[in-house]
């Protein structure tokens, strides 16, 4: 049974690794991958052990994923594989003895605490950062791997208090019964390793010390102090008032099937959730990034298979030059981490209508290739030259005839907020500001922007963001401005336009 | 669209400093003048009037008398302005302007022949010919003097500590002061400024905060916002409050001087308009559709109104790029109401000298309309285009006014040589 599902899932991870190399591989044509085949050795193994480059990029988050990542490593090899590797390797290996028990509980530990660390910073931010205000997404794998830990420390603890095993191990190792001292061993075993009894035992010091011995001759080489066991021992202790439940039903076998069903899930969830990274960091860390002469010579492409060691870890987007056009216009898609998994839709074939696409297009364009994110990537994803890829993949993508469809029937209805020839003139000479007089009025919180100010962002095509201004509703529609403007700009009927026009255009 | 026919005797394209000049000479001459233009390209005016401020431009040379430049002007460029009238004929251009403008109670202190050095905002000294009142005192800043420059928060473009850094060369006592107006007001624009200077209150406010400052000073600059109407009223008031000689220190565009300018040239010609010998198409867009002998038939569109002007002479004052009086296409420069040919480099490559600060300035600089001596374009013959069509102001080829400092000059000049010209021949009589 355990076999057959292990198989099973195992093969299923297989498949989907497969699938996945397949979907994010076949966007590259064939001189990209033979063009990739240039590796970057050292580094690339620095970088996949230790997260060279993350703990470059924060300190605080380079701890707190290489306590999970260390733990989750040990676990996996020592423990979860004991039989291939901790068996072969130490002659004398017991899960129950230390240091084994003791390293497994401190590994769980880290772990824990890892997971802990990750799920408060994701609640932080979901809950205070804007850009990803109210998302909640991305805890899957985070919390299963909690989850995993959590059943193993509990399994632990639900083996160490139960009556049945121990009797199972007496039977199997001891071979005594109640007449040769099992009541002895049975009240040391009450006292020193937490298991609970239904029928309490006296525990005179003449019964512990006939268990003591009775311990050394044929427990103790295979069962270390309990107190090494640091986590599951504090477990038991509060699992004792409910330990003759737990331990008529058997609770260890149900947690002993949770732990393995998680661990199973967590296998098959590989290739499909953010775990995927752990397989494509390695290769895109070994891969060699495009630098300033390669990227001229159009050495290096990209290939789009090293997107999927993205863990959306935004770190991208808080070097991104581009930051502040997100901070002024709110404009999302201008920062790395929305257009890397917008980028991953488009190759994953998911339906984008052609505004969206060319809403990011647009956001894509505003890159300044200045290198910041391609040089903190903690994957060491070839960003620099993703963006290139994005560029002509959504060149090739949206239809020519497609140019700016939200504006274009709007465009013909109002001539005056499309037309460059509008406010092209503009000297930015502020006599607008200087007549009007809602800007004499009103306070400076009131009046966010002045007139002239309204016309700069429509030359610069910011539309929306002129529409939401103050200024468009406070306005008189006095002509003041209009008839001031020494280049003849039509200020006013341009701010009863937008005022129109309101968040739409 | 309503249609309108109207006929005068003189159509003056353009609203600027030239167009002014010439609308207010043919309206105190009595002929029937029409204005078709924006009178807001007077914003970006200093108020100054500068005769000829630099000559020669390598090495540049601040004229300290403009006569002396001038003979080497005609020397040198024969062609310029200047260069087809005599020292005479400036003069009395410049003083029909002051005359006109006194009328409609802006005063420029007159001149004595020479050239005066105002101190500006960027804290350097501009040659030039005629002040307002309101700045002449400038002329008493010397060492002896302690000097108080305020600025106000909020007015951006004019701060007392950069013009007193710069002083500080010439200087030994100079102070700053920055006075808050409005509390939460980050940006204050100058008209609003000025217009707060109006109230009695305000000025009083103000006159305290500079006593109450501790600065021992006999001379106070300001940036120039004492005011938009009877400024120089508002000032004395402000001299009295505190005891203090003020002077008023030209700011960037938009200028309050430049726009107490326009207001008095509107103030005065809205009389004449009162006498129907004066009309204002504003913001019109002007097209050429016929020229006869004696003749010109204009079309005038502005937003609700086709007028169709048959006019007698056409004074061009359209100005140059930014005014949309000369058109930068992609291979030549052209004018745009006329199609008149222009003087320019024979390629665009040669437009701009490769050196952005070449002393010389750049050839597109000196490009437009060539004349004869009576401002009259002529083509590459020297034939005229028209009798009765006259150019004046900025439009003109051979005069690069912002670098030799002569803007107001030539506008004047050309402007008041015109209509006296068209006025001679039109009424031979007299």
């Amino acid at each position: 049974m355990f076999d057959i599902s292990l198989y099973i899932s195992l093969s299923l991870a297989i498949a989907g690794i497969l699938l996945q190399i397949f979907k994010f591989n076949k966007t590259s044509s064939a001189r990209d991958k033979l063009k990739n085949l240039k590796f970057n050795i050292i580094p690339g193994f620095f970088n996949t052990i230790f997260q060279t480059k993350l703990f470059k990029a924060s300190k605080i988050r380079w701890a707190v994923h290489f306590l999970v990542f260390a733990g989750f490593i040990f676990l996996l090899l020592f423990h979860a594989l004991d039989e291939l590797i901790s068996m072969k390797l130490f002659s004398y290996y017991e899960p129950t003895v230390d240091p084994y028990q003791f390293l497994r509980n401190f590994a769980g530990f880290i772990v824990a605490v890892g997971c802990i660390g990750f799920l408060i910073k994701k609640i932080y931010r979901a809950k205070s950062d804007q850009r990803v205000k109210g998302e909640y997404n991305n805890l899957f794998s985070i919390f299963l791997i909690f989850l995993i830990i959590c059943s193993g420390f509990m399994l632990e603890s639900s083996k160490i208090i139960s009556e049945p095993i121990f009797m199972e191990m007496v039977e199997d190792y001891a071979g005594i019964d109640e007449d040769s001292g099992l009541e002895d061993l049975s009240v040391y075993w009450e006292k020193n390793y937490n298991v609970v009894f239904e029928q309490s035992y006296e525990s005179s010091e003449e019964a512990l010390e006939e268990g003591e011995v009775l311990n050394e001759d044929y427990c103790l080489d295979c069962h270390s102090k309990i107190s090494s066991a640091f986590v599951s021992n504090i477990l038991s202790d509060g699992l004792k008032k409910t330990g003759s439940v737990l331990n008529n039903y058997r609770a260890d076998r149900y947690l002993y099937h949770i732990h393995y069903l998680l661990s199973f899930i967590m296998l098959i969830s590989l290739p499909f959730s953010r775990l995927f990274h752990i397989l494509l960091i390695p290769f895109a860390s070994l891969k060699q990034q495009a630098d300033v002469k390669t990227f001229q010579n159009r050495d290096i492409v990209f290939n789009s298979l090293t997107l999927a060691a993205c863990t959306n870890c935004r770190i991208c987007s808080d070097v991104c030059s581009v930051y502040p056009n997100f901070v002024i216009e709110d404009n999302i898609k201008v920062l790395p981490h929305y257009k890397i998994n917008a980028f991953k839709k488009i190759i994953s074939g998911a339906h984008l209508d052609v505004e969206e696409l060319n809403r990011i297009k647009i956001s894509n364009d505003e890159c300044t290739r200045c290198n910041n994110c391609t040089d903190i990537c903690p994957s060491n994803i070839d960003l620099q030259s993703l963006w290139e890829k994005l560029s002509y993949t959504l060149s090739k993508t949206i239809p020519e005839t497609a140019g700016r469809p939200d504006t274009m029937q709007f465009a013909k209805e109002h001539d005056i907020l499309f037309s460059p020839t509008s406010f092209k003139n503009c000297v930015q000479c502020t006599i607008c500001t200087n007549v009007c007089p809602v800007v004499g009025y009103c306070s400076n919180s009131e009046n966010d922007m002045t007139p002239q100010q309204i016309m700069n962002l429509l030359r610069l095509g910011k539309k929306q963001m002129a529409a939401k201004t103050q200024m468009v509703n406070n306005c008189l529609t006095c002509y003041s401005c209009q008839e001031s403007c020494p280049s003849e700009i039509k200020v006013t009927d341009i701010l009863i336009e937008l005022r129109q026009a309101g968040t739409k255009c | 669209m309503e249609k309108q026919d109207i006929t005068c005797d003189v159509l003056i394209i353009g609203a600027g400093f030239a167009g002014m000049a010439a609308c207010a000479r043919a309206s105190e001459l009595g002929l029937k003048t029409i204005m078709a233009g924006n009178s807001s390209q007077l914003y970006f005016a200093s108020g100054l009037f500068d005769f000829l401020g630099v000559y020669p431009l390598d090495p540049a040379t601040l004229l300290t008398n403009p006569e002396t430049g001038l003979e080497l002007l005609k020397k040198k460029i024969p062609d310029h302005p200047y260069s087809k009238t005599s020292l005479d004929a400036i003069l009395k251009s410049f003083d029909f302007i002051t005359d006109f403008l006194k009328s409609a109670g802006l005063e420029y202190k007159p001149s004595k022949g020479g050239n005066i050095s105002v101190l500006t905002a960027a804290g350097t000294f501009k040659p030039t010919f005629l002040v307002p009142e309101t700045i002449k005192k400038c002329q008493m800043l010397n060492k002896s003097k302690n000097l108080l420059i305020i600025d106000f928060k909020g007015l951006t473009g004019f701060s007392a500590r950069q013009i007193a850094a710069r002083l500080k060369e010439r200087h030994d006592s100079v102070h700053t002061l920055s006075i808050e107006l409005v509390p939460d007001k980050t940006v204050l624009p100058p008209m609003h400024i000025a217009s707060m200077f109006e109230n009695d209150d305000f000025l009083e406010k103000i006159a305290k905060k500079i006593s109450n400052c501790g600065c021992k000073a006999d001379l106070l600059g300001m940036p120039a916002v004492c005011g938009i109407n009877k400024s120089l009223d508002i000032l004395t008031k402000l001299e009295k409050m505190t005891n203090l000689d003020i002077f008023e220190i030209p700011m960037m565009p938009p200028s309050i001087p430049g726009l107490r300018l326009k207001n008095a040239f509107e103030k005065q010609l809205a009389k004449q308009f009162k006498k129907k010998s004066v009309q204002f198409l504003s913001q019109a867009k002007i097209k050429s559709e016929a020229i006869n002998e004696n003749e010109f038939i204009l079309n005038a569109v502005n937003q609700n109104m086709e007028t169709r002007i048959k006019t007698e002479c056409v004074v061009l004052a359209s100005g140059r790029f930014q005014s949309g009086g000369l058109y930068a296409h992609r291979k030549q420069v052209f004018e745009t109401v006329f199609n008149l040919p222009i003087h320019q480099p024979e390629h665009r490559n040669l437009w701009h000298n490769r050196n952005l600060f070449e002393k010389q300035g750049h050839l597109i600089n000196t490009s437009g309309i060539e004349t004869d001596n009576v401002f009259r374009p002529v083509d590459t013959n020297g034939s005229i285009f028209h009798k009765n069509l006259y150019a004046a102001g900025t439009i003109l080829a051979h005069n690069d006014w912002a670098r030799l400092k002569s803007g107001s000059g030539v506008s004047a000049l050309s402007a008041f040589t015109a209509i006296n010209d068209f006025y001679n021949r039109h009424n031979p009589s007299l």
